[in-house]
């Protein structure tokens, strides 16, 4: 990909459109499959859409390999999910901030591009997701973060059939459950990413 | 100065709202309420909107309410307002901030503070949604066609996605070639510059501070 010189430290145009592509197709996730989740009350939404956005996310660090595009991608992402309702945004909006922030760390932290590193920013970036609620139940609840924890432990006991004395049990299986699907997300970026260029580039050759 | 808030005293109220509202003791969130009110009638919103809006809130503010109601006991009704309270009072920002604050500010506020060509990379993203979710919906058909969601599975997303970023990266090309074609570079002031702060976020911010005395003392 061809960039001005001297310009390392900003996006080009080139940067701008994949990073604009990359959040679109975070925000239609969002609003479509995010919205029919929601209306389903299903369990693990802020679980599944972190890992598939992260995903996307992630394949875009691929496309844009700069410092700060997955966290670019996530300001985009938040951006148009602004454009939703009022304060149902509120929430989902922090929570992709967050998890980009998050993400855009761990790629800091682990140095060149490679499954291993996007895998550990999945991992980090939907780990979030985990401690999001004390976050939002303790503002809007006004509630310490143990009733919080309480909650959340209740919760991931129902869904995950266990009864309430395995507290440790239901916090380490929804830490690793976080940690596995971030994981999954980021390798699944990778070979995305991977597979996509070289069809492009494929499309590419046939059409010079 | 001018007058009127701007961007940086809208965000300002909302962070002080949802910091105010989960910190402050009791039935604080209630002058949380109240300056969220005051500012959206100072700022123009007619009493008849700012009535709408409140019951627009009014069943989801009220559903703690009721739940503190059903547990039968008095301290529970008073936690179920309180908790009320505090949702109306967050709602009534982020309504009022979504109201007033424009994407196009917000963008402009954050070109300003050093993410540069994000007004230009949000504008791209809006207008690519209708095609993205065009382009996901062709994606999902064809693979369905194709017998691709027979055993769904790692591999069914993988397809699903790699077909779908590609088909979307087509378009990249069209749009980079036409911000080239008119000169965009995202180094130069794009169509707004960042806001600078007025003397209405400073009327705010005094506001805030007042009520959280207020609310700290009574």
């Amino acid at each position: 990909m061809n960039r001005p010189p001297g310009d390392e430290a900003s996006f080009g145009v080139r940067d701008l459109v994949y990073i604009a592509i990359f959040g679109a197709l975070w925000g239609a996730l969002e609003m479509t499959l995010g919205a029919y989740l929601h209306l389903l009350q299903a369990p693990f939404i802020g679980l599944l859409m972190g890992a598939l956005g992260l995903a996307l996310a992630l394949v875009g660090r691929l496309w844009v390999p700069r410092r700060g595009s997955v966290l670019m991608i996530g300001v985009v992402t938040a951006l148009l999910k602004a454009l939703g309702l009022g304060g149902v945004v509120l929430s989902p909006m922090l929570a992709i901030l967050m998890e980009t922030v998050l993400a855009e760390a761990a790629l800091l932290a682990g140095g060149r591009a490679s499954r291993g590193s996007f895998a550990l920013a999945g991992a980090l970036g939907v780990l979030w997701n985990f401690f999001h609620p004390f976050l939002t139940q303790g503002i809007i609840a006004g509630r310490s973060l143990g009733t919080v924890y309480g909650w959340v432990v209740e919760a991931g006991g129902r869904t995950l059939n266990l009864p309430l004395s395995a507290v440790w049990a239901i916090v380490g299986l929804l830490l690793a459950l976080h940690l596995l699907a971030g994981g999954l997300a980021g390798g699944l970026a990778w070979s995305v990413g991977q597979a996509a260029r070289r069809r492009v580039l494929a499309q590419e050759e046939r059409t010079s | 100065m001018n007058g009127r808030p701007t961007v940086w005293g809208y965000l300002l109220l909302l962070g002080w709202a949802v910091v105010g509202a989960a910190a402050l003791p009791g039935w604080g969130a209630g002058w949380v309420l109240a300056t969220v009110l005051a500012v959206a009638l100072a700022a123009g919103f007619p009493f008849r909107a700012v009535g709408r809006g409140l019951l627009w809130m009014a069943p989801l503010a009220a559903l703690p309410l009721l739940l503190g109601w059903a547990a039968g006991a008095p301290e529970a009704l008073v936690v179920g307002g309180q908790v009320a309270l505090r949702a109306a009072a967050l709602m009534a920002a982020v309504y009022l901030v979504s109201r007033s604050v424009s994407v196009a500010d917000l963008a402009a506020l954050l070109e300003g503070v050093g993410a540069r060509g994000l007004g230009f990379a949000l504008g791209v993203a809006f207008n690519l949604l209708p095609t993205v979710q065009e382009t996901a919906r062709s994606t999902f058909h064809a693979l369905r066609l194709r017998g691709g969601l027979r055993r769904p599975g790692l591999r069914t997303v993988r397809l699903l996605l790699v077909t779908l970023v590609v088909g979307t990266l087509r378009h990249g090309e069209e749009i980079v070639a036409a911000a080239e074609a008119r000169a965009f570079h995202p180094a130069r002031p794009t169509v707004r510059a960042a806001p600078r702060p007025a003397l209405g976020d400073a009327w705010m911010a005094g506001l805030a501070l007042a009520a959280t005395a207020a609310a700290l003392v009574c």
